[in-house]
């Protein structure tokens, strides 16, 4: 049983996480400085969700935008996994070097890009958790 | 004794690890002469050659164009504009000439960059689209069109990666691909190939075969059979490869560092390498520092800095690098005289010995420092490092 049980329980958790990030003091602007397209493609379930860390929103105390399905225009970066992945990844439990090597995530464009995010984001592996108990879903963040 | 039981509990048992070495490697000095018949077990029937143009006039093309006509392969044709650091315009053109002869296998002779386009041309081959569509890690993920590779430089460890690298002529920025189904189907080490390697280029290369002996030994990624590899790799390497600089013609020296270079290879492309790569990688990127000079130059500044991290495997690498009795000596002490045995190789193959040397100005440090950050070599680097870290061991450098 995938720990999100359809799209729009992963929409819910992971949007729900960037709904929190692009308005971080923290993280927000460090996103927006990485100047790129990401593309996220989950399968079990299957989602996709778009963040744009290139055109900067009008919205005031917003730093980036996400939005649900593909990006319109070709995304600079795009990874892809299971749900299952992607929540461990986001509670900081995923290793990438074992998820990388064992092809449970495969990352498509320039390397260099996709590693400059992970010192950006790491402030997310402790909103995460916490999100998902406000969200009163304790048990996927034990 | 207990030098024997000191190596030996310095293998890495990790909780995790991957082990895959598809390249079947055959080596014997005159082994060029069975590439037609390799060829044809691997089912190629029309072998497209990506050489350089010094090797076609050096009559090193030659000596793989006919053993392959005679097993029966047909020559799809042949492309020898490839220059030392290849560029996407040069994969798509050689790619498109490989597709216009029809050819079903590649055969790749010359050093790191030949082998790269080669890899590279092989994914546009049997994949489409353009080469930039395929970058990034485990992307390629069904066999490509069958390589087989022989290498004329001991050092990049290329004819046994799973990785390759190419610069974007647009951007400017190097592009990598990580598959496993980028390790050549065959690596014909053959010795004679190599003798006519220039001193400084022999040199250059062999210290990137040191650096990923070393690397891959103190990596994030280290496991018991990269620890094997790595490690016999590297005392045949320091021993050798003074004596291949100095007398090129010694077949015997040649083929020892061949061999220790696809080793050490193997060990890089399955456990990574670290921040000396990472740095040499910037170099290269900002100042086009020939890599295993960047490597080279980086090597004792990289390895000082991650020695405190990893005091026991230091010890083993000090005693791959001769250094007697290091097991009595304290940690700091052991480092120093590593580091101290690192440039002593170098110095002795008359490597350059600073970046600013080599084309390096002052102001490209912080760019080089930040550059080298992102790089994704630091992902396997034992100590964690700031951008400032990096800043130091590069001023150090410099
Ligand atoms: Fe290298």
């Amino acid at each position: 049983m995938p720990v999100y049980r359809d799209a729009e329980h992963l929409y819910e958790c992971i949007g729900g996480l960037f709904d929190i990030l692009k308005k971080d003091p923290v993280v927000g602007p460090k996103l927006a400085g990485a100047k790129f397209i990401l593309q996220l493609t989950y399968t079990e379930p299957e989602a996709q969700i778009t963040v744009d860390c290139l055109n900067p929103p009008a919205e005031p105390g917003v730093f980036v935008t996400w939005k649900r399905g593909p990006s319109p225009t070709p995304p600079l970066v795009e990874l892809l996994m299971k749900g299952d992945i992607a929540h461990k990844f986001w509670l900081g439990r995923l290793n990438l070097l074992v998820a990388l090597t064992m092809k449970q995530m495969v990352a498509k464009g320039p390397i260099t890009k996709v590693l400059s995010l992970l010192p950006i984001i790491k402030p997310a592996y402790a909103i995460y958790p916490q999100m998902l108990k406000d969200k009163g879903y304790r048990e996927m963040a034990p | 004794m207990t030098h024997c039981v000191m190596i030996r509990s310095m293998i890495s048992f990790p909780e995790f690890f991957d082990f895959c070495l598809p390249t079947r490697v055959v080596a014997q000095v005159g082994a060029v002469s069975n590439v037609g018949t390799e060829a044809r077990a691997l089912g190629i029937t029309r072998a497209f050659l990506l050489t350089d143009a010094v090797l076609v006039k050096l009559g090193i093309a030659e000596q793989v164009l006919a053993p392959l006509r005679e097993a029966g392969v047909e020559i799809a044709g042949v492309f020898d504009s490839i220059p030392p650091n290849s560029e996407t315009k040069v994969v798509e053109r050689a790619a498109e000439a490989a597709r216009a002869g029809g050819a079903d296998g590649l055969v790749a002779c010359g050093g790191g960059s030949v082998m790269d386009t080669a890899k590279a041309v092989g994914i546009v081959l049997s994949r489409g689209g353009s080469i930039l569509d395929h970058q990034g890690i485990n992307v390629i993920d069904r066999p490509v069109t069958p390589l087989i590779c022989l290498p004329t430089t001991a050092g990049t460890g290329s004819e046994i990666s799973r990785f390759a690298v190419v610069k974007d002529d647009a951007s400017h920025q190097k592009i990598s691909f990580v598959s496993d189904h980028l390790c050549p189907r065959l690596a014909i080490l053959d010795a004679a190939l190599t003798t006519s390697m220039p001193p400084a280029l022999t040199a250059a290369t062999g210290m990137d075969a040191c650096t990923h002996a070393v690397e891959a030994y103190c990596s994030q990624g280290a496991g018991p059979f990269t620890d094997a590899l790595g490690m016999a790799a590297l005392p045949a390497i320091v021993e050798t490869l003074p004596k291949a600089v100095a007398d090129g013609a010694d077949v015997a020296f040649r083929a020892k560092m061949l061999i220790a270079s696809a080793m050490a290879g193997a060990a890089m492309s399955l456990a990574g390498v670290g921040c000396v790569h990472a740095m040499a990688h910037a170099c290269g990127g900002r100042r086009n520092v020939p890599h295993g000079v960047a490597n080279s130059i980086l090597l004792p500044h990289g390895l000082g800095f991650n020695a405190e991290a990893i005091p026991e495997k230091a010890s083993v690498l000090a005693a791959k690098f001769g250094i007697a009795e290091c097991e009595k000596m304290s940690a700091g002490a052991r480092a120093e005289r590593l580091v101290a045995a690192v440039r002593d190789l170098s110095g002795a193959c008359r490597v350059p010995q600073r970046l600013r040397d080599v084309g390096v100005v002052t102001g490209d440090l912080d760019a080089i420092a930040e550059d080298a950050l992102a790089d994704g070599a630091m992902f396997f680097n034992p100590r964690p490092a700031e951008a400032a870290d990096l800043r130091k061991l590069l001023e150090a450098a410099f």
